[in-house]
């Protein structure tokens, strides 16, 4: 073979996959630092318009505060006790020497119809003077035992400011007044040290950087988070989907780089981005702060010492890798420059949810919320800058955080090795009719069906009679979009409602199978409660709605157990399933399902035991291959609990063995409906393993 | 003539569509070059040539088959095959925002070159193709002729023995094609085993010393041009083309 | 202009089908804003729920006989009371983070006149979250019962009822339920709606512009049988509609789930407070939204019309794009009056027009202001890309510089060809 340059030398693998990278990185750097519009545009714009957006909205709120602060209340004084309401006020107004409470500016306004001038905005205040008598009729409502005394009823308008803050100072002024009053009376009783009695002195603990630390370390990884979110976004979303978009990724893949190679190349760049972004908002924030122009809460400390940052900076690193990765990955799912970007936003929104749970006061690093990628550096910064060090959590935080961020660089490297995914041209039909049509506009659907669904409820909920607003929900909602989904794409309507017959014995299994499923629910639900504990008000609130009063045991049965069960299997089991069970395989396919059904639960406390419950009736849809066994099984799960709720037997104050026997029932009867299935038609095949690159 | 550089056995590809369902885009090829040949594939558009050459790539791995580049296989070592191959086509594009010299030298080094001889060889390439001008201008920048001469100079920037070119002459001028044509042959003249992949009849007469004849993913014949002719008794590579293509879809 | 009509409707198709700009100009106003607000109250309850109901662990020391109501009334406010030993074992309990706070009683000395009256050291660190809690969960109680214990110290001393009490205040709102709900809208609907007038305008801006030219199908639609005008009126017109349908369908979005959005805040009031948008609005609604995307979609397409590809087009749009949240964020503040000063500046003023509108409140000479201002700025951009357009090269997309870097040289070029001119 004749070749002018000899026959390349042979390297080490690692030493190869180094120089490859290392060109990789390096052309990669070149070219965003020569995108000169994007770089000023997405990074250093964002740089000035950050601060200068959080100090112009703090600058907005301090003149409104001042303006409240210094601005004349207006008032005018009626009632038949207007004298002496009228020196109360004035003697309010001026707050004694030792109050906490600065003077209000009170003008009195004459006015012949103060109500009237309340409303045409003449007045911030109307005080209307009762006297004692004048007080006692007003108040034959109220507790016998008051005691007849003249009384001042502030008349104000909440939905103004200076109206709303007057009454309130007022008021303040009055109290204070009445307290001083009060004191007095017990001195002049020779009660000599009274005033103290029951007063609180106040000792703190905590070292004032201790208790800066703790307010700012709620933020640090949320901001972090965004910054690299955003900044990172810059680059990642033109690294694989902009070089898809412009076929320079099909010259890179004939390049003797292996797709790890790639991968790591490119997750480097994202990260190192990412990285420095941060730090330089960083400093950009530090340098706003010294420059007073962010200004900081009085008395607020920020003092973290040389260590302190080391260990902050290396707590942020897996969680700069993971936001990469996930960046990454995300490119890697888009075909063009404009669908990345179009993912941008969900990710940003869902990427930040785990970086609040420093704002849950009562959640601490020492508990599952370790396990947590995100979360749990989230509240090691913030414990760690609170002065407290949570060693041995502190370290498995780091490395389960790590850990993600390896496993999503693996799938973003699966990614690179989709044939679909990274030649543009395959597995897009250029004409799509009919049933495809129908799988792709599915999703879209059912969201316009959820915000339907949100706003009448949102609207209606306890306006109009239950049984109403159900038969709207299921009939009109539910059924009736899906019956317009099935007219528009012209899809047989027995396959898309799996309207089949199945196997006799599968009834007795669902049968037994509602029941433990039920139980089996509660349990997932007290599990979540553990992690995520549920305010008391919503708990009562959710009884309300499912337990309404007034209404028979039978009615309730059929309202919230039999017609649920027939039209919201026919909508979610039926159309949505039929709709994305070529998009999806079979468990990926039963679990977006059951997320979907229990979204529509618009609660968000109510939506991971729907949700499990959900997963069970698409998987046994899957399994029998038939909407009817899914019907029976979700009217028993809500009749069960309407009957229970009934004879007041609370499921969630079940002992825990109870919740593990129906979750081993609840497993028998699947594996038995496993050994009998006669699966969905048309699913999608199992993928088949990819051959290495 | 020399050893044999390609070898593809039973080549398949099955692709599943959303509406259409499985598709075998190509259907158990056969075909093996040399050294020194310029192979041709001709077919019309979605006959299968540019999924074959991709499969040979390694970009998309075969459904079932196998294919050998300087020995290695496809489907055991495509790091190693890849680095045997240069591939262009039209939807091979360059990064813009890199000059010339810069396209070269990354091409060279991430194909494995021997760092050490990179700087000669990206030299020596902007030379041969008369880039020395433009060598530090963006690529953004370059005209169609330029850019195409920088794209063929990566092409060959880790001077691989097989050189895959699938359609290169699409959206050309006249010019920029008979330059194409021109350099595809230099290329087999210095030994190269070149595969190149065209639905336009003249240039596969011009340029190929054996022609295969695919059509909706199948190699209907795979001859020399005289070879094809004496075979099906017409001159003219159009007449020959359609006479087998109407042949397969009789006996479909 | 029914070639204008014509085109106006290929637009409109064109971009509907256009996966983006579905997105970002009708689905994101509508679904995701509501969604996202509604899922952050949410939370926010979440978190106040879980706090309350959360135990404090606390050690009483020293409590004196005669107060089990004290003891009483805080495990009635989630106190859990921690077994008492000595100062110093609470500090170590505290330390460890087992204990949130110690109270310690002190004798206040008036035992001659009232048995057990004492004072309170409470000690609690701030850096920990449960502490300070702990710290005013204590607080709150003492405070009540300092006023229980003081009115039975005014018995003791022998006060009336009448003399300790003194006088009664009450206080009542007058505002209505449907006034406190426009108001509420007032608060958050009109910074939502400028924004979204400028994400609906965005997308389809670039998308008319750069995304022709990247697509190539610029120089087919420059080359139709009509005027170049008609065609740039036309996807003017188009890239409006797309700016005030979102701004608008943003308003209706939320206007229909504010009621589920607040209802957590509001906790037991929800019922009280309706959230409508008055009828009589809508007009002035309609015409802030048509002004607003008006000005909004010419000056984005003026910009993205220098840029090649999307992203380029995407780059040149942003900066403008980040000035429109500047006059949001200025005018968060409440009280501000839409004086005929304020009437003078450009988006400022709409935003302005719609917040009284939503509240049903009309100041017609300021709207009239409005409109003037708003459509002179709309004719003012409109010329300049009637300017922009006489330069062949920027139509055909051969211009490398952006609208800036235009105006800079080819002004500069007028100048200097009068300048010449004169001497």
């Amino acid at each position: 073979m004749a070749t002018d340059a000899g026959s390349p030398r042979r390297r080490g693998p690692a030493g190869r996959s180094a120089e490859v990278i290392r060109a990789i990185v390096r052309a990669e750097f070149r070219m965003l630092l020569r995108d000169r519009r994007t770089v000023v545009v997405s990074i250093v714009l964002p740089l000035f318009i950050t601060p200068l957006l959080m100090f112009g909205s703090r600058w907005v709120q301090e003149r409104r505060e001042r303006q409240l602060e210094t601005a004349e209340v207006r008032y005018a004084v009626g009632g038949s006790d207007a004298d002496s309401a009228r020196s109360l006020i004035q003697r309010a107004s001026r707050p004694a020497n030792d109050a906490t409470t600065a003077a209000v500016l009170l003008k009195e306004v004459a006015s012949d119809d103060p109500e009237r001038s309340l409303t045409d905005g003449e007045l911030e205040l109307y005080v209307e003077a009762l006297t004692a008598h004048e007080a006692a009729r007003r108040d034959t409502a109220g507790e016998a035992d008051s005691v007849a005394v003249p009384l001042l009823v502030l008349h104000y308008r909440e939905d103004r400011d200076a109206s709303e803050r007057g009454a309130e100072r007022v008021k303040e002024g009055l109290a204070e007044l009445q307290r001083a009053h009060r004191l007095a009376l017990l001195e002049s009783r020779g009660l000599g040290r009274i005033s103290e009695y029951a007063t609180v002195r106040q000792r703190n603990l905590a070292e004032a950087r201790d208790v800066a630390g703790l307010h700012f370390g709620r933020y640090v990884v949320l901001f972090v988070l965004l910054f690299m979110l955003s900044g990172g976004s810059v680059v990642a979303v033109d690294t694989l989907a902009g070089e898809k978009e412009r076929g320079t990724l099909e010259t890179l893949l004939t390049t003797a780089a292996s797709r790890a190679d790639i991968v790591t190349a490119k997750h480097l760049v994202i990260l190192a981005v990412a990285l420095l972004i941060t730090v330089i908002q960083s400093l950009n924030f530090l340098a706003y702060v010294a420059l007073k122009l962010i200004p900081l809460p009085q008395g607020f400390v920020l003092d973290v010492a040389p260590g302190v940052t080391v260990l902050l900076f290396v707590l942020l690193v897996p969680i700069a890798a993971l936001v990469s990765g996930v960046l990454l990955l995300t490119s890697g799912y888009a075909k063009s420059y404009k669908e990345a970007q179009l993912y941008f936003f969900p990710v940003l929104l869902l990427g930040t949810v785990p970086a609040v749970a420093p704002f849950f006061p009562t959640l601490a690093l020492r508990s599952a919320v370790v396990a947590v990628p995100i979360a749990n550096i989230a509240l090691a910064v913030k414990e760690v800058l609170a002065g407290r060090y949570d060693w041995p959590f502190i370290i498995a935080a780091w490395v389960v955080t790590a850990a993600a961020a390896w496993y999503v660089r693996r799938l973003a490297e699966h990614a690179l090795s989709t044939e679909r995914l990274i030649v543009p041209s395959l597995g897009e039909s250029a004409v799509v009719s009919g049933q495809a049509l129908f799988a792709r506009r599915v999703i879209p659907a059912f969201a316009v069906m959820w915000g339907i669904f949100f706003v009448f409820v949102s609207n209606v909920e306890g306006r109009i009679d239950l049984r109403i607003e159900l038969l709207v929900n299921l009939v009109v909602i539910f059924l009736g979009s899906s019956l317009v989904l099935i007219r528009m794409h012209r899809l047989p309507v027995r396959e898309v409602f799996a309207l089949r017959r199945v196997r006799p014995a599968v009834w007795p299994l669902v049968l037994i199978g509602g029941p433990a499923g039920l139980v089996a629910a509660t349990g997932v639900f007290k599990l979540a409660s553990l992690v995520f504990p549920v305010p008391q008000e919503m708990l009562e609130a959710f009884g309300k709605g499912i337990m309404p009063e007034g209404i028979p045991i039978w009615q309730l049965v059929i309202f919230i157990a039999v017609l649920p069960g027939i039209f919201e299997e026919l909508t979610f089991r039926g159309t949505l399933l039929y709709g994305l069970r070529r998009s999806l395989h079979p468990v990926p396919l039963a679990l977006a399902v059951g997320a979907i059904f229990g979204l529509f639960h618009v609660a968000l406390f109510r939506l991971l035991p729907t949700a499990f419950i959900g997963v069970i009736f698409a998987t046994v849809t899957l399994l029998t291959g038939s909407v009817f066994p899914a019907m029976l099984w979700h009217a028993i799960n809500n009749a069960t609990s309407v009957v229970a709720g009934h004879f007041e037997l609370e499921l969630p104050g079940l002992e825990v063995i109870h919740y593990a026997v129906a979750a081993l029932v609840l497993a028998l009867v699947f594996v038995a409906l496993w050994r009998l299935r006669t699966p969905y038609p048309g699913l999608r095949p199992r993928p088949k393993a990819n051959p290495k690159h | 003539m020399s050893e044999i550089t390609v070898e593809v056995r039973g080549l398949s590809k099955v692709f599943h569509d959303e509406s259409r369902g499985e598709v075998r885009a190509v259907d158990g090829v056969d075909f093996a070059c040399r050294g020194g040949e310029i192979f041709g594939l001709l077919g019309a558009n979605g006959a299968g040539k540019t999924t074959t050459l991709r499969m040979l790539a390694t970009i998309l791995a075969p459904t079932s088959g196998n294919a050998t580049v300087m020995g290695h296989s496809v489907l055991d070592e495509p790091e190693l095959v890849r680095r045997s191959l240069g591939f262009y086509s039209s939807s091979t594009a360059l990064y813009p925002r890199l000059t010339a010299r810069e396209t070269i030298e990354f091409f060279a080094r991430v194909n494995g070159f021997p760092p050490a001889d990179v700087d000669g060889r990206v030299r020596e390439l902007v030379a041969t193709f008369g880039l020395d001008k433009y060598a530090d201008a963006r690529v953004e920048k370059l005209s169609q002729g330029m850019k195409q001469k920088v794209s063929i100079a990566r092409t060959v920037a880790h001077d691989p023995p097989l050189l895959i070119f699938d359609e290169p002459t699409v959206g050309l001028d006249v010019l920029n094609a008979l330059e194409m044509q021109r350099v595809i042959g230099d290329f087999r003249n210095r030994g190269k085993c070149v595969i190149f992949s065209t639905h336009i009849m003249s240039e596969a007469e011009r340029l190929c010393d054996r022609i295969a004849i695919i059509h909706q993913g199948s190699i209907l014949a795979c001859d020399t041009l005289e070879g094809l002719r004496t075979a099906t008794g017409f001159r003219y590579l159009e007449d020959i083309f359609v006479h087998f293509a109407r042949d397969d879809e009789h006996g479909d | 202009m029914r070639n204008v009509g014509v085109l106006y409707a290929r637009e409109m198709r064109a971009a509907l089908r256009e996966r983006s700009i579905v997105v970002n100009s009708i689905v994101i106003p509508v679904v995701l804003y509501p969604f996202i607000m509604w899922a952050m109250f949410t939370g926010i309850m979440f978190v106040r729920g879980q706090t309350d109901r959360v135990a404090s662990r606390v050690m009483l020391l020293g409590v004196p006989a005669g107060h089990e109501a004290l003891t009483e009334s805080l495990s009635a406010h989630q106190v859990r009371l921690v077994v008492p030993s000595d100062t110093a074992t609470a500090m170590a309990l505290m330390e460890e983070g087992a204990m949130d706070a110690l109270v310690e009683f002190e004798p206040l000395g008036l035992d001659s006149v009232l048995q057990g009256a004492f004072s309170v050291r409470l000690t609690g660190s701030e850096s920990r979250e449960r502490s300070q809690n702990a710290m005013s969960r204590v607080t709150t109680v003492l405070e009540r019962y300092r006023d229980d214990r003081l009115s039975h110290a005014a018995g003791v001393a022998g006060l009336s009822a009448r003399e300790w009490q003194w006088f009664d205040v009450e206080t009542e709102n007058r505002a209505s339920g449907k006034e406190m709900g426009s108001f509420l809208l007032g608060l958050m609907l009109p910074m939502f709606f400028l924004i979204m007038t400028a994400v609906g305008c965005f997308h389809p801006a670039v998308d008319a512009t750069a995304g022709e030219r990247e697509r190539s199908t610029w120089e087919t639609t420059m080359s139709l049988g009509v005027s170049r005008s008609s065609i740039v009126t036309a996807k003017y017109l188009s890239v409006a509609t797309f700016g005030s349908m979102a701004g608008l369908l943003n308003l209706g979005a939320m206007t229909l789930t504010m009621g589920a959005i607040v209802k957590p805040l509001l906790a037991g009031r929800a019922e009280d407070i309706h959230f409508v948008l008055p009828w009589a609005g809508l007009p002035v609604m309609a015409a802030g939204a048509v002004l607003l995307a008006g000005f909004i979609a010419a000056v984005m397409m003026l910009f993205a019309s220098f840029a090649r590809t999307f992203k380029e087009g995407q780059a040149m749009i942003t900066p403008f794009y980040l000035l429109m949240m500047v006059p949001a964020i200025l005018l968060q503040q409440q009280g501000l009056a839409f004086s005929m000063t304020l009437a003078l500046v450009p988006v400022a003023n709409v935003v302005m027009m719609i917040r009284e509108a939503i509240a049903g409140v009309f100041h017609w000479p300021q709207i009239a202001l409005t409109v003037a201002v708003g459509l002179g700025l709309v004719a003012a951009s409109l010329r300049l890309a009637g300017f922009v357009l006489r330069f062949e090269d920027v139509v055909v997309g051969s211009y490398g510089g952006s609208l800036t870097t235009l105006l800079k040289e080819r002004l500069r070029a007028r100048g200097s060809r009068a300048r010449g001119g004169a001497i």
